[in-house]
C-alpha cells in the first residue's frame, strides 16, 4: 500500500477519533437505552404486540428506524390512531427520540408488532435489537408475558395512579 | 360600561362552566364509569354464526342476559387483546349469579380471516366462555353500522393488513337496549364495577 494513502487512512481515522470526541465533550451525541421491554403471548399465532420504553439521555436527537428479533419474522412499529370514533393502526418508519427524552411503546399509543412470533410462552424472554439513524444498534432482553396476567399488573396501576384521568379521557367523543 | 362588560363576564364564566360540563357528566351525574346510551341502539337482528359453529342470531341469541359487544379482529396486536383481557378480567370479578346473566360477544371485522375455530382458539386465551360470531361481510358491517361501530377495511387483502374498527365496548339490556358504553382502555375494575350495579340491580 502507498505510504500516501495509508496516511490519508489514518489521518481520516483520526479526524473521526477527534470528531467522536468532540461530540461526546460538548454533550453533542444521542445515548440511547430501553428498558422494561415486554412482548404479549400470542393468542393470534400470526401476532403480537410488544412494549418498552426507549429513552435518550445524551445531547443530540436520534431516530429510531426499526426493531428486530430472532423470535419473529418481522417487527414493525405502529402507533393507535383514533379518527371519528375509528381506532387503526398506522405503520411508523422512523419513531423521532429527542435528546433529554423518554418514548413510551404501551398498549393503546405506540407498539411494536410482531409478525409471525410463532410459539412463545411466559416467562420467556425475546432479544429486541433496535436500530437508530445515529447511536450503535441497542439490545433489550424482552420479557414474554401473558395477556391476561400482564394487561392485569397495567391495569391496576392505571387505576391508582391516573384512574380519573383516564376517565376524563374517555369523555372525549361524546 | 359595567353592566355589558359584567355580562361578558359571565357569558364567558357559563362558556367555561359548559366546557367542563360533558367531561364532568361522566364522572358526577352518573353512577356508572362507562357512558350511559340507554335506548340508543337496538341489537341488530343478524345472523352469524358462532366460535362453536352454531348459528347465532346477535338480538334472539343474546336476549334474555345483559349482552357486552365488542367488534375486532384477531390479527389485531394491541387494542382487541387488551379489551377482552379487560373484559375477562371484570367478568372475573363478578360472582357466579352475576355471571350467568351477562354474555360477553366478541364479533370479528374480519371475517376473511377469523373463522369460528380462530375466534375460539383466540378467546380460549382470554375466556372460554365468551362468544365469538363471524358473519358474512355485509352482515358484519351492516350490524357494525347499526352499533354506531365503523368498520374501514382495506380493499386489498392479501397478506398481513390491519382493520380500523370503533374500540368502543356496547353493553345491551337483556331486552336488546343499549345500556353503557365503555371506550378503550376504562379498565376491568371500572367494567365490573358498572356490571355489579346493573347486574344487582336487576336482581333486587
Amino acid at each position: 500500500m502507498p505510504a500516501a494513502i495509508a496516511r490519508t487512512a489514518a489521518g481520516a481515522a483520526a479526524a473521526a477519533l477527534a470528531a467522536a470526541l468532540l461530540a461526546g465533550c460538548s454533550g453533542g451525541a444521542p445515548e440511547i437505552t430501553a428498558t422494561g421491554a415486554t412482548v404479549r403471548v400470542p393468542s393470534n399465532p400470526g401476532v403480537t404486540a410488544g412494549y418498552l420504553t426507549v429513552e435518550n439521555t445524551g445531547g443530540a436527537d436520534d431516530i429510531l428506524t426499526g426493531v428486530a428479533t430472532d423470535a419473529a419474522e418481522e417487527v414493525q412499529m405502529h402507533a393507535t390512531v383514533e379518527e371519528d370514533g375509528t381506532t387503526s393502526m398506522e405503520q411508523r418508519y422512523e419513531v423521532p427520540i429527542r435528546a433529554g427524552e423518554s418514548v413510551e411503546f404501551a398498549s393503546g399509543g405506540l407498539h411494536l408488532m410482531l409478525m409471525g412470533p410463532g410459539e412463545l410462552e411466559a416467562g420467556d424472554t425475546v432479544r429486541l435489537t433496535l436500530s437508530f439513524a445515529e447511536s450503535d444498534d441497542v439490545t433489550v432482553e424482552a420479557e414474554v408475558e401473558d395477556v391476561m396476567g400482564g394487561a392485569g399488573e397495567d391495569h391496576s396501576e392505571h387505576q391508582d395512579m391516573d384512574g380519573m384521568e383516564d376517565m376524563d379521557h374517555s369523555g372525549h367523543g361524546g | 360600561m359595567r353592566t355589558p362588560l359584567t355580562a361578558a363576564a359571565g357569558a364567558a364564566a357559563a362558556v367555561l362552566l359548559a366546557g367542563c360540563g360533558p367531561q364532568a357528566a361522566t364522572g358526577d351525574d352518573s353512577p356508572y364509569n362507562g357512558s350511559e346510551v340507554k335506548g340508543a341502539f337496538t341489537l341488530p337482528d343478524a345472523d352469524f354464526t358462532d366460535s362453536k359453529g352454531e348459528e347465532y342470531n346477535l338480538r334472539e341469541d343474546s336476549a334474555g342476559a345483559y349482552t357486552a359487544v365488542f367488534f375486532g379482529f384477531t390479527n389485531c396486536p394491541d387494542i382487541c387483546p387488551t379489551t377482552m383481557a379487560d373484559m375477562a378480567q371484570a367478568v372475573a370479578e363478578l360472582d357466579e349469579a352475576e355471571r350467568d346473566r351477562l354474555n360477553v360477544v366478541f364479533v370479528t371485522a374480519d371475517p376473511d380471516r377469523d373463522d369460528p375455530e380462530l375466534l375460539d382458539m383466540w378467546l380460549g386465551s382470554f375466556d372460554p366462555s365468551f362468544t365469538g360470531l363471524t358473519g358474512d361481510l355485509e352482515t358484519t358491517d351492516a350490524a357494525a353500522s347499526e352499533l354506531g361501530i365503523s368498520i374501514e377495511r382495506p380493499e386489498d387483502r392479501e397478506g398481513d393488513y390491519q382493520v380500523g374498527h370503533g374500540s368502543q365496548v356496547l353493553l345491551f339490556s337483556p331486552e336488546g337496549e343499549s345500556e353503557l358504553m365503555w371506550r378503550y382502555q376504562t379498565g376491568p375494575d371500572a367494567i365490573a364495577e358498572d356490571l355489579g350495579a346493573l347486574l344487582d340491580g336487576e336482581g333486587a
